[in-house]
């Protein structure tokens, strides 16, 4: 068996366990075809080129579908793109990180920005939310193993975001 | 198996990324290519080790197995390069040469501290300074600290035969001050003396 034999044996086996993973996600009205597989595959391939990276065997894609498959801010409609979208940004950060964060570490850090600050946004979470994370995690910021990744941006976050005390007061103001 | 060349590319990769798994402590599904290309240095380094011992050599041997017995054999010649270490330092001498204090002195000790034989097998670490006799530059890692050892251990057992007073005051008529040359102790000394 040659390195070609075997790329293509691994790429049908990533296929299946995508297509696998329609059975969780098909409650959230998420599912991807075959054809739908293959491009994530292909667009998975020209990132690791472009970042520079190896997949050792398991494909990280399910896991970003697995974690990501609840969201509120993804549809049928937007499926596919984002999760292209979200694998090449995952490879992107785990180079800037300089692999000093675990897979799912930084997939819940991507998760809990992508609902709760990004409300769904790619753009925001790949040029702020883990811009900032990543000049944190290689100045040496160590908070990830006891957090696995969450909770993190609230601390690293230069913008005020919604004061909940702010919202009752002018809520007052407004009643009275 | 005499050396890597006997291995096909695939059957190498597929240690390495075995051992990259290991080295992401089996919570990164990926490697960068630098990392990759570090753990394929440190395979090949275990699997010549194997091809340079005749005794490890068997007919038909994957390059896992290769590389097993090759990783076995750099820990253990680190153990024995330690004990050679630690009975030359019981009774070393560096006559007063400051390179030789600090490789033997304060190198030596820093490898033994930092050496890692699994991921990073095929780094000296040190810069050995020290201009051991014969010894061989082309070596790397602990192949390179053993024989280093070994010509320092050569050196330290021919000085001996000498009163320390006469190989000092041979340095001494060389250059007045000796101790701060980049040279070795024993051609200096088998140069000079009358």
């Amino acid at each position: 068996m040659n390195a070609a034999d075997l790329m293509i044996i691994n790429e049908k086996t990533q296929v299946t366990s995508i297509m696998n993973a329609n059975v969780r996600t098909e409650k959230f009205g998420l599912v991807l075809s075959q054809e739908d597989a293959h491009a994530l595959m292909a667009e998975k391939r020209a990132t690791l080129l472009e970042e520079r990276r190896v997949e050792l065997g398991e494909s990280i894609v399910p896991k970003i579908i697995d974690t990501f498959c609840d969201s509120p801010f993804i549809s049928q409609n937007n499926y596919l793109q984002t999760l292209i979208s979200l694998q090449r940004i995952f490879f992107e950060y785990k180079n800037e990180m300089n692999d000093e964060i675990t897979d799912d570490e930084l997939l819940h850090f991507m998760k809990e920005q992508f609902d709760g600050i990004c409300y769904g946004d790619t753009d925001y979470l790949e040029t702020t939310c883990l811009e900032i994370f990543a000049s944190a995690v290689r100045a040496g910021y160590d908070g990830l193993p006891a957090s696995d990744g969450s909770g993190e941006y609230a601390k690293l976050d230069p913008v005020p975001r919604w004061d909940h005390a702010l919202f009752l007061e002018v809520l007052n103001e407004l009643v009275q | 198996m005499n050396s890597c060349n006997d291995f096909s590319p695939e059957e190498l990769v597929s240690v390495v990324a075995k051992l990259a798994e290991r080295y992401a402590g089996y919570e990164s599904t990926s490697v960068s290519y630098d990392t990759m290309q570090l753990l394929m240095n440190a395979v090949l380094y275990c699997i010549n080790e194997t091809g340079n011992c005749a005794s490890a050599l068997r007919p038909e041997m994957t390059a896992q197995e290769a590389y097993d017995i090759g990783y076995k054999l750099v820990v253990g010649k680190t153990h024995d390069a330690l004990e050679m270490y630690n009975r030359i330092e019981s009774c070393f001498d560096d006559y007063g040469m400051i390179c030789l204090h600090d490789t033997m002195q304060k190198g030596m000790p820093e490898f033994f501290r930092h050496y890692d034989p699994m991921y990073h097998p095929q780094d000296t670490l040190l810069l050995l300074d020290y201009p051991a006799p014969e010894f061989d530059r082309t070596l790397a890692g602990i192949d390179a600290i053993y024989n280093y050892l070994v010509c320092i251990d050569k050196e330290q057992s021919y000085l001996r035969q000498f009163p320390r007073g006469s190989v000092i005051r041979s340095l001494r008529n060389y250059h007045t001050q000796y101790e701060q040359l980049f040279e070795s102790v024993s051609e200096l000394f088998m140069r000079n003396s009358k």
